[in-house]
């Protein structure tokens, strides 16, 4: 009976962990696309999100043979910075949208502030309560997103999917290289859920890649909503990236309860893919330093705050530049986890 | 638990404004003036402080801008202000008044056709919509007339309430299906900056009451505006559309004219049409089916039910079917002169090319004014 009960609990630790790592997929593939790809390949930016799809999916396959093995001291160190830099990638993201509709009137820097203090705050308590969260909230926050996200479209949308392959098979080859670490924030799956003190029987990769995979997709049809909402001469014309987050038909008078509504459940996965990469990155640290078990934390906090000034200081475009370069990080841990034997 | 309850309260951090420090803009008014500038006029609700200021008074800003306060009704004022640009136009109305301009109550920009038939419309409109966040639903006006004497004749004809006058009057119009079917703000501006779809404005005019009504057209509603009978209450009148190519105008269609296109763009409510001395309410029996064939034609296809609400049928349904697809054509055929995509065929010819610059090297906007057209109407009559 007892051990029915701690199989249970692991397996309810696995999920909660895996929801997470789906609804920071789903935020990063967003927040990437609208950055990055979406400048590039205009109304096809959702087709160039379908391979980070994948490799998310790969991620998710990977994990449990990751899970099985002690992580070395170097293998934590690099998961920590992935992490910490796909966290810093979701607060800017969410400090330039808050900025661009709830809080017009405010800086930038004291928006950024602002998602960085809620993070913190949040992430205090260990990891676990923002996975337990992102678990309540598994069908709730896809089912608010596509809902407000379908009402803000109007009749004529159709359209806006034309020309189908955007500015070009070369734009649209060169988003889907640049969004391809957009999966990264599923890197967390790599360490075990915080509350599980001693190892625990792994759920299989088909597990965590369904749910990885679920969120990503989620976040790739936030993309083709933004495709819907505006023909590609509107886009063209967007140039701050919390405007083109905005998913409005362009023809359309805007509701402001629905886009306040939509703002607030894309701020809120945002927030909680951030804050699950940022308590994953000190975990990770806390893993290869044991000494900073109580210091893992704020110093992830610190260096993010380091980057995020930096953000502020020189453009988001930092941000957004170094995001493919997680990437190389991202293969290594990936072909480790699936070539490397586990120590006899 | 933290996560979840916070962002409620973001709602909180945005500018707060007092009611009483706002100027509600409802009308406001672009127009040309000399040496390349714009004047601006707007009509807003009257504050304690500017009520107090009746009559005309005029005044000369330092970088050769004027500007103007005038009260014409009560509960209203009348600010002008000429600037070389729109956004320094409205800077200035706001620093005339103590109170803060906001557009976020207003009902309808009128623009002189003078001012339209260039390139600047949109990007006066984008600037009025990005910068000073108008209301979305503001409907574009087009008039022949001084737009800013346009705004300045407009009385709540019933009430106090101009807004609601006005946004009665355009749910009115738009059910008689007199004016284009999106005239709003953020429609005008999606379409202006599309290349596979072109906008339609309202179109309106000051009735002129010294002339002799002359109504030339088939039946009241074919003529542009400015003709209401003598006795009218309202020296305004809506009626017809405003055709755009891109930002610029292009051409004007009358008040038939535009249920006909109304009624091609699937979205006429209650089109009534006299043929023959009888009157038939027109509902649309399915879906408009609009296609462009393999030859190049643009074609729509239209079943239409007739119901006689007065006088005596004379022609059969295959006669007035006919007739209703010729004008039909005759329709699309001016708005291929004007060079104006607003049926939006754009949108179904996009759909054949892979990618953006395949669509571009086509260059739509000069192949749709030459491609031929069709239309077939299937009528059925109920008695």
């Amino acid at each position: 009976m007892q051990d029915r009960s701690i199989e249970q609990r692991t397996r309810a630790a696995y999920r909660a962990r895996a929801c997470a790592a789906g609804v920071a997929c789903g935020a990063q593939i967003f927040a990437v696309g609208t950055g990055l790809t979406v400048p590039l390949a205009l109304n096809a930016a959702y087709g160039a999100a379908v391979p980070a799809l994948l490799l998310g999916g790969a991620i998710g396959l990977a994990a449990p043979k990751r899970l099985s093995k002690a992580p070395g001291r170097a293998f934590c160190v690099v998961l920590a910075v992935s992490l910490l830099v796909c966290s810093a990638l979701l607060l800017a993201a969410g400090a330039t949208l808050a900025q661009q509709t709830l809080l017009p009137n405010g800086r930038l820097l004291t928006s950024l502030m602002l998602t960085l203090s809620f993070a913190l705050l949040c992430a205090l308590s260990s990891g676990t309560g923002v996975c337990r969260v992102a678990f309540a909230l598994r069908w709730l926050l896809p089912a608010a997103l596509a809902v407000f996200a379908g009402l803000s479209l109007s009749s004529s949308s159709m359209a806006g999917l034309f020309p189908l392959l955007g500015a070009g098979v070369r734009s649209l080859g060169l988003s889907a290289l640049l969004s391809l670490s957009a999966c990264s924030p599923a890197l967390m799956l790599f360490l075990p859920p915080q509350e599980l003190e001693t190892p625990a029987p792994v759920p299989k990769g088909g597990f965590f890649a369904l749910r990885v995979g679920f969120g990503g997709l989620l976040g790739a049809l936030m993309l083709a909503a933004l495709a819907l909402c505006n023909p590609y001469e509107i886009i063209q014309g967007q140039h701050v990236w919390g405007a083109r987050m905005l998913i409005l038909a362009s023809a359309r008078p805007r509701e402001g309860l629905v886009q306040t509504l939509l703002i607030l459940a894309q701020l809120f996965s945002m927030l909680i893919g951030a804050v699950s990469t940022l308590c994953a990155a000190a975990q990770a640290l806390e893993t290869a330093f044991p000494k900073l078990r109580f210091f893992s934390l704020w110093l992830c906090a610190a260096l993010l705050l380091g980057a995020l000034m930096a953000t502020a200081f020189f453009g988001m475009d930092v941000l957004l530049a170094v995001s493919p370069f997680l990437l190389i990080p991202e293969g290594i841990l990936i072909g480790i986890s699936f070539f490397k034997k586990a120590p006899s | 638990m933290l996560l979840t309850f916070l962002p409620l309260l973001l709602g909180g951090c945005t500018g707060g404004q007092e009611i009483e420090s706002s100027l509600f803009v409802i009308a406001m008014a672009v127009d040309a003036a000399p040496e390349g500038n714009l004047t601006i006029t707007v009509k807003a609700l009257s504050g304690s402080q500017e009520s107090a200021a009746s009559g005309a008074s005029g005044a000369q800003s330092e970088d050769g801008s004027t500007e103007n306060l005038e009260q014409t009704e009560t509960g209203y004022i009348v600010l002008s202000a000429t600037a070389p640009s729109c956004l320094r136009a409205l800077g200035l109305l706001g620093a005339t008044t103590p109170r803060t301009v906001n557009l976020s109550q207003l009902q309808e920009i009128v623009i002189s056709q003078t001012l339209a038939e260039t390139d600047a419309t949109l990007s006066i409109l984008k600037q009025i919509h990005a910068i000073y966040r108008a209301n979305d639903e503001a409907v574009v006006v087009v008039t022949p007339d001084h737009a800013g004497d346009f705004i300045r004749r407009q009385r709540a004809v019933l009430g106090l309430r101009l807004s609601k006058y006005l946004e009665v009057l355009f749910e009115h119009y738009e059910q008689l299906d007199v004016i284009p079917p999106s005239p709003n703000l953020s429609a005008v501006i999606a379409a202006m900056e599309s290349a596979a779809t072109d906008a339609a404005a309202v179109y309106a005019a000051g009735n002129d009451f010294d002339n002799i009504l002359l109504l030339q057209g088939k039946t009241d509603i074919d003529r542009l505006p400015g003709h209401l009978p003598r006795t009218a209450p309202a020296p305004n009148e809506y009626m017809g559309a405003a055709l755009f190519s891109g930002p610029r105008m292009t051409g004007t269609l009358t008040g038939s004219e535009v249920s006909l296109f109304c009624l091609m763009t699937g979205k006429a409510s209650t089109r009534v049409s006299v043929m023959d001395g009888a009157q038939y309410k027109t509902r649309l029996q399915t879906r408009v089916k609009r296609r462009i064939d393999p030859d190049g034609t643009l074609f729509v296809s239209l079943r239409l039910t007739l119901t006689l609400s007065a006088g005596n049928q004379q022609r059969t349904e295959e006669e007035l079917a006919a007739e209703i697809a010729q004008d039909c054509v005759n329709v699309l055929q001016k708005l291929q002169a004007a060079s104006c995509d607003a049926v939006g065929f754009g949108k179904i010819r996009i759909r054949a090319f892979p990618d953006i610059p395949a669509w571009e090297r086509l260059n739509w906007p000069a192949q749709y004014e030459t491609l031929p057209v069709r239309v077939t109407a299937d009528v059925k009559i109920l008695q």
